[in-house]
């Protein structure tokens, strides 16, 4: 589970524009079923070269607007899968998207609107 | 100028680059996560940048190669088509007019990286996550350089135009004028067509500058080359040959056409007097003209001397006249 979120940092990055911030959740949540799907696929499929792309864009994104765990568990399995160590990498898969999940929840509450999240496959 | 003919030949000495005026503001931005690309074009739209926003670096490339593409290119390092280093790589292999400043923006930190992304080409490198004033500050970093490269363009630009134009009349000097003459010898015997070189000397300057002084001199220099360049097509040569003394170069006159050409000139100085400061005077001039055969072989050197001797033909005569000779 997310302990925090470095919003304070990430907001600094962004020279205080807190309807910035906002917006980039927006686009990354707007992306995430593609990626999610990019990972489980390649997972399965071995395929490390796609994994390892989705890895890093999410580590990206995830740096981008604060998720520092999530930032740290994308770039683990970047080098799992530059490794292909297929155990671990399922590992982390697992791992990123339950906390990628718990990230969307903490925005939610933190935003008050209702969880309209759908349920990923 | 007269109406120029229907052949158009390219100029012997090269063109400076075109105004690039429209290209600055303007940045082209190669990033294909969706989260940097809406931070980017918000960020320089809101600073009132025109992005242009491709996600694939063989778009990026093909971007950056257009003619008035971007000075400044912000580029992600991975990226589909090709990664951001191998643009940059590409983009200096080509040969630019104006040289584009290049950001690289990349995840990548270790010192091999930025090693690597500096010599493929890149002026600097900013690490994601970045912060947004870091961002601008290195875009601005780039927008003095690329002020540093236009002031010495337009410098050397400058010095190119001073070592090969005649200070006081603004035509070709002397230097630059055996050059064009070359080429255009070069260009008729290739052809082939004729090449006629026109000598043409002012009557009397001496006196001229006696009587009225230097500077009333310098303003007739000045008029009679606004009447000759007004008097030949676009495409020839005028150029100044020695104090009182200017060269005419016009290819693809035939049979009696020189002569005509050179009657043209020489009435275009003399129909009406040159108005200076102390007085108006009226000026005439001698010609001495030579046109060699469609592809014979000649040099620069025969041609000068052989319009020489005309030149002094017409002296001889009376002056105020044309001297013709086919070589």
């Amino acid at each position: 589970m997310p302990t925090g979120w470095d919003h304070a940092a990430a907001l600094e990055r962004l020279d205080g524009d807190e309807l910035l911030l906002v917006e980039l959740i927006s686009v990354f949540f707007e992306e995430y079923p593609k990626l999610a799907a990019r990972l489980t696929q390649s997972l399965s499929l071995k395929d490390f070269a796609g994994l390892r792309e989705a890895a890093h864009s999410l580590k990206g994104s995830l740096g981008y607007l604060g998720a520092v765990e999530g930032e740290a568990l994308a770039l683990a399995l970047e080098h799992a899968s530059l490794s292909g160590d297929s155990a671990r990498a399922g590992e982390l898969v697992a791992q990123l998207m339950a906390y990628i999940e718990a990230f969307r929840q903490l925005m939610v509450s933190a935003s008050g609107a209702p969880n309209d999240a759908t349920p990923l496959q | 100028m007269l109406p120029p003919c229907s052949e158009e030949p390219s100029p012997p000495l090269p063109l400076a680059p075109r105004d690039n005026r429209a290209a600055l503001g303007r940045v082209l931005v190669a990033e294909d996560d969706p989260l940097y690309r809406r931070a980017l074009q918000h960020f320089l739209a809101g600073h009132g940048y025109d992005v242009q926003l491709v996600s694939d670096g063989l778009q990026a490339l093909e971007n950056a190669l257009s003619p008035d593409a971007p000075r400044l290119l912000v580029l992600d390092w991975m990226m589909p088509g090709l990664p951001g280093p191998e643009v940059c790589r590409r983009l200096r292999a080509t040969p630019r007019d104006h040289y584009q400043y290049v950001l690289l923006l990349t995840a990548k930190h270790t010192t091999a990286d930025i090693v690597e992304g500096l010599e493929a080409g890149a002026d600097d490198y900013l690490t994601k996550p970045f912060n947004v004033h870091e961002f601008f500050a290195r875009i601005h970093v780039g927008e003095r350089m690329i002020k540093l490269h236009d002031t010495l363009l337009a410098a050397q630009q400058a010095l190119r135009s001073q070592a090969t134009h005649d200070p006081l009349t603004g035509i070709w000097n002397r230097g630059a004028l055996f050059d064009l003459l070359r080429a255009e010898l070069e260009r008729a015997q290739r052809k082939p067509t004729s090449l006629s070189l026109f000598l043409v000397d002012l009557d009397h300057f001496k006196r001229v500058n006696d009587d009225f002084g230097h500077l009333a001199g310098d303003d007739i220099l000045r008029e009679v080359t606004e009447r000759l360049s007004a008097a030949v097509r676009a495409y020839d040569v005028v150029g100044r040959y020695g104090g009182e003394e200017f060269i005419v170069a016009a290819s693809g006159l035939k049979a009696d056409r020189p002569y005509q050409f050179a009657e043209r000139l020489r009435l275009a100085v003399c129909a009406s007097p040159v108005r200076t400061q102390q007085a108006e005077v009226t000026i005439t001039i001698s010609i001495g003209a030579v046109t060699t055969n469609p592809g014979g072989e000649c040099s620069v050197e025969k041609l000068i001397q052989s319009a020489d001797a005309a030149l002094y033909q017409a002296k001889a005569n009376g002056r105020n006249r044309v001297q013709a000779v086919h070589i």
